[in-house]
């Protein structure tokens, strides 16, 4: 006879069979189904989702009312474009680069010509429980007579140290997705465009009239899994390039954008 | 379903079928009736969250801010049961599930320095992200409540305020700044809270240190995650658009000894290696990602509570969109110049992935008025909600596929249409932040309060209508599907629903619109505002907010055979 796997007693033929022992199998069983532990469930993992929209304001250098914000400065250091102020002698910039494998063409970041940059939104997650990282999605519209795209985007999770949890150099790389060129449309197929049939319905542009054009990256099942109590940093990294250079200029200020990000956490007791 | 129960053995006595058999028979017909319920489950709570993400809070939201209480950082959500335990009367009763709170964690973005971020009212906008080593710390000082009122739909005598506190928490500056360690995210666990599911909860975030006459400061990359459990729930089995395919359960044979028969180790070692081998095979429950089921089911509880808080015309415009047509109204993208604000109306639209199905049974709109005065550049005045009753906010959901599929084709789910005089049939609650708040005036509306949340009724057969706070359909699902799954039940007037069970996205659309004109009298673009105040998207945007359920899931690709992974 195979062996109980899940239970302590067992029982064979030729071997003792009391009432206690009898006894303990069953109250085992019983209180066994009646807490029934994660283990023996086939799925035990539920979906979260963090949604983040951005709207990004006006590029135009003349307007008072607009700035770029989320989004920074991808370098951190003494320059008046930079930083407000004194640098304190005793700590100094910490993290330089707080961001790191983006370097694209046209841009040296350490000598920056007038007008060219790398930009970072980062949003940061703090996770209290062993999580799975399952998705990332984001979105980026042309809609509408947008004159270009942002280019050569950079898509970076990184969780934070558990020991020295300010020094990025130490930081765990967990995805990385790189210099992507969001020309794609939505669709496979830009002629297979339906008739508007949700409401309220969205104007759309005359000269290409698509209801869904833009920049698409959904990366699903990553199965990325994040320790407990992890500092989980999802950082989008633009590129602005050299007026000279013909690329897109202000580059976070010609998108709309939808992020979700899903992850998975455990079921739990109450 | 009630646990399962044992009589003990007595000894001298005759042994029974009751003692031995029985216990393992009522639990075999648990398993092979698909009845195993959380009573039966030592986890048997799923977490849900709201994640609330603002772009940016900056210092013009709190140069008005004199006093505690005054302009701050607000949003409203609701968490109210699902469809099949609404109670139309607002009543907890017992068997109605409830949320409980157990962690909050609140974060920014700091560039990774020890440092506060300047905003673009310190000089120019060319100012705003840098790292300033020297502010005074108690600029970085927060407080967050999480404060609650039972709703206007179901007591419209009460006050507009707040009259019960979740949580607060007073944040120092200093936990941002230390150049070791610092607290950001900030976070608190283990608050095990349980909250009432009929109330309307909003969050509160003073920063009033942000605006001083010499240096201002941002928030960027605002995050706030309430964290929540909540007990497992069955799996819908009537709404619409819903798989038509059938699961199975398994028969699970618990033999039963014959009366007189000689007590035999073999027979009771087999009785118990039947449902040995059950767990051991691992309890199924929950649709795959494809939308089937397993080959075989246990589990009675199998879905889990679920919110998605999406925010709308976040960081649009000059973070409000008021009226004054001095302002610059853009168009949804930056055109080569401005719209002609009366003849083009302004929508905001986000497509959200569906990795796994949701099925879709409350939605909600909160529509912001918020906005204090300011004497920024530009100068803007405290926000007033629109006057105009030809104004309209027309929000919509659907259901897609398209992106990167072979078809395209959406489906609606849920839409309304709101003005001023039919928002009451929809209205669940209207909430402002505190008495002495500065964030709306009244103006010629006469409604003061800072948020609305307004019902988006799903879309029904009226012959077989769901349930909710006002007429609504039943649940929808949502979801891929594949040749087995793709079979769907009808949605709404639709049978089968446009997206014909290959769902991959869901779409929210929020459009604004007035015929006569959505800016103030101004003779170049006359049109139907009350005044230059007048606002159409408050401080840091509207809200859709989707409740539903989603299935208990596992990482990675699962098979559609019911294979365990």
């Amino acid at each position: 006879m195979a062996s109980l796997r899940n239970f302590f007693d067992q029982f064979a033929n030729k071997t003792t069979l009391d009432g206690n022992r009898l006894d303990r199998l069953i109250r085992d069983v019983v209180a066994k189904f009646n807490a029934i532990p994660p283990k023996h469930m086939a799925k035990r993992w539920v979906e979260s989702r963090y949604i983040m929209t951005l709207h990004p304001p006006d590029s135009n250098a003349t307007s008072s009312n607009q700035d770029k914000l989320p989004f920074m400065g991808i370098d951190n250091w003494d320059n008046p474009g930079e930083v407000e102020g004194a640098i304190p002698d005793t700590t100094g910039i910490t993290n330089q680069w707080r961001i790191k494998g983006t370097n694209v063409p046209a841009i040296d970041i350490e000598d920056m010509a007038a007008g060219d940059n790398q930009y970072a939104w980062t949003s940061t997650l703090y996770l209290d429980q062993p999580t799975i990282l399952d998705g990332l999605a984001a979105t980026l519209y042309a809609n509408d007579g947008w004159v270009g795209l942002i280019e050569d985007l950079f898509i970076i999770v990184q969780v934070d140290d558990v020991y020295l949890r300010e020094d990025r150099d130490l930081s765990q790389v967990a995805v990385y997705k790189f210099k992507a060129t969001p020309t794609s449309n939505a669709t496979p197929d830009v002629t297979l465009q339906p008739t508007d049939n949700m409401d309220p319905p969205v104007d759309l542009d005359a000269a290409t009239p698509t209801l869904l054009n833009g920049y698409w990256v959904d990366m699903r099942h990553m199965n990325v899994p994040l320790p407990a109590k992890a500092r989980v940093r999802v950082s989008f990294v633009v590129s602005r390039y050299p007026i000279v250079s013909g690329k897109t200029q202000a580059p976070w200020a010609l998108n709309p954008w939808t992020v979700t990000l899903s992850v998975l956490e455990g079921i739990t007791n109450g | 379903m009630a646990k399962f129960t044992r009589s003990s053995l007595s000894r001298g006595t005759r042994l029974v079928r009751q003692a031995v058999v029985a216990p393992l028979q009522a639990i075999a017909t648990a398993l092979g009736s698909a009845s195993i319920g959380k009573e039966h489950l030592s986890h048997a709570y799923a977490p849900f969250r709201i994640n609330l993400f603002i772009p940016t809070v900056d210092s013009e939201l709190y140069e008005a801010w004199t006093r505690p209480g005054d302009t701050s950082l607000c949003i409203p959500f609701v968490m109210p049961p699902l469809q099949d335990a609404f109670d139309t009367s607002g009543k907890v009763g017992q068997s109605t599930p409830t949320p409980i709170l157990d962690e909050v964690s609140v974060s920014f973005d700091q560039r990774s320095e020890p440092a506060m971020i300047t905003d673009r009212h310190r000089t120019s906008v060319l100012t705003a992200g840098r790292l300033d080593f020297n502010a005074d710390s108690s600029a970085y000082d927060l407080k967050l409540s999480l404060v609650s009122k039972r709703q206007w739909y179901f007591d419209n005598t009460q006050s507009d305020v707040p009259d019960r506190e979740v949580m607060s928490v007073d944040i120092p500056g200093v936990a941002f700044l230390s150049a070791i360690d610092r607290t950001n995210p900030f976070v608190l666990t283990g608050l095990n809270r349980p909250v009432n599911p009929y109330h309307t909860y909003m969050l509160i975030l003073e920063s009033p240190g942000l605006y001083s006459a010499s240096a201002t400061y941002a928030l960027p990359a605002l995050q706030v995650s309430f964290k929540f459990r909540y007990p497992l729930v069955s799996a819908d089995t009537e709404a619409q658009n819903f798989p038509t395919v059938t699961g199975s359960t398994k028969t699970y044979t618990i033999s039963n000894p014959a009366s007189a028969s000689i007590i035999n180790a073999t027979p009771i070692h087999n009785n118990v290696k039947v449902l040995d081998d059950a767990l051991s095979n691992k309890l199924q429950g929950g649709r795959n990602l494809d939308g089937s089921l397993p080959a075989n089911t246990q589990l009675a509880v199998e879905d889990c509570y679920t919110v998605y808080a999406i925010p709308m015309w976040s960081n649009f415009g000059n973070r409000r969109l008021i009226a004054d047509s001095d302002q610059l109204l853009y168009h949804f993208g930056i055109p080569a110049a401005p719209l002609n604000h009366n003849t083009d109306n302004y929508y905001d639209r986000h497509v959200i992935p569906l990795s796994r199905s949701f099925v879709l049974h409350h939605a909600f709109a909160c529509v912001n008025r918020c906005g204090p005065a300011t004497t920024s550049i530009p100068p803007m005045p405290q926000s007033t909600p629109p006057s105009s009753g030809t104004m309209s906010h027309k929000i919509g959901v659907g259901m897609l596929v398209g992106p990167q599929a072979d078809n395209f084709t959406y489906q609606q789910v849920a839409y309304q249409d709101f003005t001023i005089a039919s928002k009451v049939g929809y209205t669940v609650d209207r909430i402002s932040s505190s008495p002495n708040q500065v964030m709306t005036t009244a103006g010629l509306s006469g409604e003061g309060w800072n948020w609305e949340v307004l019902n988006l009724p799903l879309v029904t057969v009226p012959a077989d209508p769901g349930t909710g706070y006002y007429t609504q359909g039943k649940p929808i699902y949502m979801g891929r599907g594949t040749s087995l799954s793709t079979a769907r039940s009808h949605c709404g007037g639709n049978a089968p629903a446009n997206t014909d069970g290959q769902e991959s996205h869901l779409e929210v659309r929020w459009r604004i619109e007035d015929p006569v004109g959505l800016t103030d009298f101004a003779a170049t673009f006359p049109g139907a505002a009350g005044s230059t105040a007048d606002t159409y998207v408050g401080y840091g945007g509207h809200w859709v907010i989707l409740i539903g359920k989603t299935p208990l899931t596992n990482p990675g690709h699962d098979s559609t055979s019911g294979l365990l992974i």
